[in-house]
């Protein structure tokens, strides 16, 4: 039986990463989104200003560090666990270890702290937030450094396991779009459902079928989720003209 | 002596003047009504008040603050809340929560006594729980405690915001049409909590197109027609005011005449 030597120890540069997500978020914050904010700008505004923020970072990165393919890895592959016929490595339950924790932490945040409970409200309804005594604009900056330092954390824990480049992050945004769409929206336990949900479909699929035609079980998921259940497994019927 | 004092203020939306060298004050301590025909500016002067909209010229005085052009939650601070017209609640939490939002916290609840559930977070999640399910008795609404807001009727909601406001501890409340769309046998309740406002010295500025309830709760009334003030005074007075006749009836007396 294997040790968890071969694992890359904690250090300081998965933080370092985080912190650095963090400050990136909130600087296309206020570079980006703030400026659409104070002129009211649509919601599918929003959405093409991040795809053209998007667009940039990937481009900035291939300037800096080129277009190819670099690897994380350090120390040794060592051979994973056997569970069944299923074989687990000791990075994968780093990785789950990793997010679980990552995922308690952003629940307890989300549900029982005060913050927590101002992202929510501004959410829910920002001019209601400001006559509770909520300044909407502070959340907003929590929210975006709370959700890019985790993004950058998911960031290190993925490229442990894969290979990194400078467009991998379309499919972990599809992804994500994806499993959360199942899921349903705004509900945490949700998107974790969603996430697993999707991860175990795709990879039985391709069981039987060619590896190729992962992405197609994921979309045809999605598809089937929005003609059947639009909401989400865990998401609530929402009705916009009550409101 | 006043708690809130408008001088000259106007705000203009692309050339539309909905507010028009505006100037009334405010008297600490009683239940003044903002009347006027529609579309007369009451509800953008809440909004400038608030903070919610800027305005293009005047200023607006909280006691002895300047408060023209602060952030809505700083105007808040000061001890100024409100409710609005359209309702604002939080669809997504239930009744009690959306209360409990409103209610101050001292102790907060940052997230190491969200882990370690102090004593004294403890403590004070009870008591803010016990005071807004008071609050929620004083408007009829216990019953609907564990509801989620956006399963409430208009009226409800309403009732819950304003149960909301009354949990925020304000100095100052200005509520914007605070019966409309109530139940009315819940009408005489909600002026039992507004008269219960004015005695234990809070002040309140109300929007009310009901007369009934504008005549029989107010110590004083300002009418508001494109804009500008026309009137101010006792309720008495405007009802026997020609231009608040004029503004609401149009000038056909005088053709009459």
């Amino acid at each position: 039986m294997s040790t968890f030597s071969s694992l890359p120890q904690p250090n300081s540069r998965f933080f370092f990463a985080s912190a650095l997500s963090a400050i990136l978020g909130i600087a296309v914050d206020r570079l980006v989104y703030l400026p659409l904010r104070k002129n009211n700008a649509p919601g599918l505004v929003f959405l093409l200003a991040s795809f053209g923020v998007f667009i940039f970072i990937q481009n900035l990165l291939q300037l800096i560090y080129g277009a190819q393919i670099l690897t994380l890895r350090t120390g040794p592959v060592v051979e994973g666990h056997q569970i069944a016929s299923a074989v687990i490595t000791d990075i994968q339950i780093l990785i789950l270890a990793a997010s679980l924790i990552l995922l308690a932490a952003l629940w307890l945040v989300i549900d029982k702290t005060k913050m927590g409970k101002a992202i929510r409200a501004v959410a829910d309804d920002t001019v209601g937030a400001s006559v509770s005594g909520i300044n909407p604009e502070k959340v907003i900056l929590y929210a975006f450094g709370i959700g890019s330092a985790l993004a950058g954390m998911g960031g290190v824990l993925v490229s442990l396991e894969t290979n990194i480049e400078p467009t991998m992050g379309m499919n972990a945004i599809l992804k994500g779009i994806i499993a959360s769409i199942i899921g349903g929206i705004g509900s945490i336990p949700g998107a974790v459902l969603g996430g697993f949900s999707l991860g175990i479909v795709e990879n039985l699929g391709i069981w039987k079928i060619q590896a190729g035609w992962k992405d197609t079980i994921a979309f045809a998921v999605l598809i089937i989720f929005l003609l059947l259940r639009p909401e989400g497994i865990m998401g609530k019927k929402t009705d916009r003209d009550k409101l | 002596m006043e708690v809130l004092r408008i001088t000259n203020l106007s705000k203009t939306f692309d050339g539309v003047r909905a507010v028009d060298g505006l100037s009334f004050g405010v008297e600490e301590g009683a239940i003044t009504a903002l009347i006027g025909p529609n579309g007369s500016g009451k509800t953008v002067t809440f909004n400038l008040i608030t903070g919610f909209y800027r305005p293009t010229g005047g200023e607006i005085c909280f006691k002895d603050t300047n408060i023209t052009r602060l952030a809505p939650h700083k105007i808040f601070n000061l001890g100024i809340g409100r409710t609005f017209q359209n309702i604002r609640l939080f669809p997504q939490m239930t009744v009690l929560e959306n209360i409990l939002l409103g209610l101050k916290y001292n102790s907060g609840e940052s997230l190491l006594a969200a882990i370690f559930r102090t004593p004294s977070m403890l403590r004070e999640e009870k008591e803010n729980m016990q005071k807004a399910i008071a609050l929620l008795k004083t408007v009829g609404m216990e019953n609907k405690r564990d509801e989620m807001a956006e399963n409430l009727s208009y009226g409800q909601r309403r009732l819950v915001e304003i149960a909301r406001t009354l949990g925020t501890d304000s100095e100052f409340y200005l509520l914007d049409e605070p019966m409309s769309g109530i139940f009315p046998n819940m009408i005489p309740q909600l002026l039992s909590i507004i008269k219960q406002l004015r005695s234990s010295g809070k002040t309140v500025l109300f929007i009310e197109h009901n007369m009934k309830v504008v005549m029989d709760v107010s110590d004083r009334v300002v009418v508001l027609n494109h804009g500008k003030m026309i009137a101010a005074g006792t309720p008495a007075e405007i009802q026997a005011n020609e231009a608040v006749l004029d503004a609401y009836m149009g000038k056909r007396r005088m053709r009459a005449s």
